[in-house]
């Protein structure tokens, strides 16, 4: 126990991970299209209007000009593709047969999503050196 | 028939330009369309930001394009011309009169790509201040564009052969030029080729920025969005190009997908490609996220993928316009749609300039005990079968090797007795049963002298040698035919 408690103390994202696939694993065996769908899209909403927030903070700390642009970009779109696929993965798990290849991998690729959206970016750019 | 048939009998001669041609558009796409624009970008960013960290990666990534696009890439450009022209001289002649002037235009385009390229290449370290390394980088943008636009004259030659469009009644290069494939295909391969540069771009990184460097996870990190955002346009444009995709030859997706013998796998193999897309995607966003998570040895999953994806897809481009080489215009064996009634009525041979000289191992078919007179005509009888089959079925088919005739007939017949009347029932039908098959051009003695043909191949294995091993030999017919001033010249037929 106390070894599982110094990994996941020795990197922050090994616990939202953890929780996440956790929470997939229970809505997967739940077997209920309506209880995925319900859970499966609020934990995408709320992930998502935390990201968005976050973005949006970071988007006014930015300058003008086209590289503070292309900087945006950089805040905002990991967050929208992975909510856009996040609700793919959704949408594949609550609609394609149970137990079948499709269903599978949306239920996977609703989970990894999900982390992508939970994790925070935390690693911020680092300082030129010297040519 | 004008020109002496190249062939290439174990290999195939599809799968000789397959190779040159997929790695052509690799390398154009991935290191020189997509390639330069995230490198002028890198080059920008850098500047802008003051950070040389970024030059000193947007060069060395542009070393390794500049080195591949002037060598390989310069070398498949060139091979393409040179075995199109040698494996379908008639197809490609057609696109010459139709497309002579974009294709001039594209030359100049692609001679101006060539001297940006040495010059932003060159200039790179003596332009590196002030306004000159603003210039320098306006030239990186420049070489992007001219990239670009060879790309775009090309593809719409390439949609051209797809779907000729009303081009087959105005016949001018403005409706070639513009035909309904042309920008949706336009529109898929271009963030494709954005798309493969980043992965690309991911896959070098590692190689050129030490893992202790804070910088390798946020040029990881840049890259990965520069593919991300060209992800969704990818998955646009291909439904687009899709959707303009003439319906008789979406009927041709199994085989061209798969080939014959497997195209009962499509589904599967539909969702191998669905799989790999998503892999692709995941590894990207891990990039963007977590770049410290992403081992080097994950960056080649992407890089295979996309490569494979790519070079797949064009498989399946040229496979799909089957019957056609150019759609509705003319057939994959390089005769016009337009004089099958005439070539059904005299036979192909009756417009054959050359024949190709029956081997050893052919001629053993034909008993040396026969009375001579016999043997005489039945050699004659096989010589026919041999030409009809070199001018009507080996550019895309070989004897025994890759997309072998024996192979299929193995498959449909089994071990009985290949008999003329049983093959060439089948040969005058096949088009009706399979349709990415042309309908047999020539007349009914020569369905026979072609079921004579098939038949030897039953029990001989032997490679048939092409014009450049066998050498080739000058008609009788077509030398009498000649001489009466009775056969077609050159030119009268369009």
């Amino acid at each position: 126990m106390r070894f599982i408690s110094a990994w996941l103390a020795a990197a922050p994202y090994r616990a939202v991970v953890l929780n996440i696939a956790m929470l997939v694993l229970l809505l997967a065996l739940v077997d209920s299209a309506a209880v995925f769908a319900l859970v499966g899209a609020s934990c995408l909403a709320v992930a998502g209007l935390i990201g968005a927030r976050g973005a949006l903070r970071a988007s006014f700390d930015r300058g003008g000009g086209a590289r503070a642009a292309f900087d945006r970009v950089l805040v905002w779109l990991p967050g929208a593709a992975a909510l856009t696929l996040g609700a793919v993965g959704l949408h594949l798990a609550v609609t394609a047969p149970p137990g079948s290849t499709l269903h599978l991998a949306g239920v996977v690729l609703f989970g990894f999503e999900l982390v992508m959206l939970a994790l925070p970016a935390d690693e911020k750019p680092t300082p030129a050196k010297a040519a | 028939m004008d020109f002496p048939v190249f062939h290439l009998d174990v290999f195939g001669n599809r799968g000789l330009i397959a190779v040159i041609a997929v790695l052509h558009v690799l390398i154009n796409h991935g290191l020189a369309v997509g390639m330069m624009p995230l490198v002028a970008c890198m080059e920008w960013y850098g500047h802008r930001k003051q950070d040389p960290r970024w030059d000193r990666l947007a060069y060395r990534i542009l070393f390794v394009s500049f080195l591949v696009t002037t060598t390989v890439g310069a070398l498949t450009g060139v091979g393409i011309w040179l075995s199109v022209s040698l494996v379908n001289p008639y197809s490609i002649g057609s696109l010459i009169r139709v497309f002579f002037w974009a294709w001039f235009v594209e030359w100049l385009v692609f001679i101006t790509e060539v001297c940006l390229i040495l010059a932003y290449t060159l200039t790179w370290k003596s332009w590196s201040e002030g306004a000159a390394k603003r210039r320098h980088i306006r030239l990186g943008f420049a070489l992007g564009l001219f990239s670009w636009i060879t790309m775009a004259i090309i593809v719409s030659i390439l949609g051209f052969m797809m779907d000729p469009g009303n081009w087959l009644s105005e016949s001018t290069l403005l409706a070639g030029f513009s035909n309904p494939v042309y920008l949706p295909q336009l529109a898929f391969r271009t963030p494709l080729a954005a798309s493969m540069a980043g992965i690309i771009a991911l896959f070098l990184i590692p190689f050129f920025v030490r893992r202790d460097d804070p910088f390798r996870n946020e040029a990881t990190r840049a890259v990965g969005i520069w593919t991300l955002l060209f992800a969704p346009f990818v998955v646009a444009g291909g439904y687009w190009y899709y959707s303009v995709v003439p319906a008789a030859m979406k009927d041709n997706l199994a085989v061209s997908t798969l080939t014959l013998q497997f195209s009962g796998w499509l589904d599967d193999f539909l969702w191998i490609v669905l799989a790999t897309v998503v892999a692709i995607l995941v590894i990207v966003q891990i990039a963007i996220k977590r770049p410290g998570l992403l081992p080097r040895i994950a960056t080649v999953v992407p890089l295979v993928a996309i490569l494979w994806l790519t070079g797949h897809f064009e498989r399946v481009r040229e496979f799909i316009r089957k019957p056609y080489i150019i759609g509705q215009y003319m057939y994959a064996n390089g005769l016009r749609v337009e004089d099958y009634a005439l070539l059904q009525r005299d036979g192909v041979l009756a417009y054959a300039t050359y024949s190709n000289p029956l081997t050893e191992a052919e001629k053993k078919f034909v008993s040396a005990e026969r009375p001579e007179a016999e043997r005489t005509a039945a050699l004659a009888r096989l010589q026919k079968g041999k030409d009809v089959f070199m001018d009507t079925c080996s550019r895309c088919h070989t004897t025994h090797g890759v997309n072998g005739v024996a192979g299929h007939l193995q498959r449909m017949f089994g071990d009985a007795r290949w008999t003329p009347d049983l093959t060439s029932d089948y040969v005058a039908n096949m088009h009706n049963a399979q349709p990415y098959m042309p309908p047999f051009p020539g007349n009914k003695d020569e369905l026979g002298f072609l079921g004579t043909y098939l038949e030897q191949l039953q029990g001989n294995r032997t490679p048939v040698p092409g014009a450049q091993q066998a050498g080739i030999a000058i008609r009788p017919e077509g030398e009498s035919r000649l001489a009466d001033g009775a056969a077609p010249k050159q030119g009268a037929r369009k």
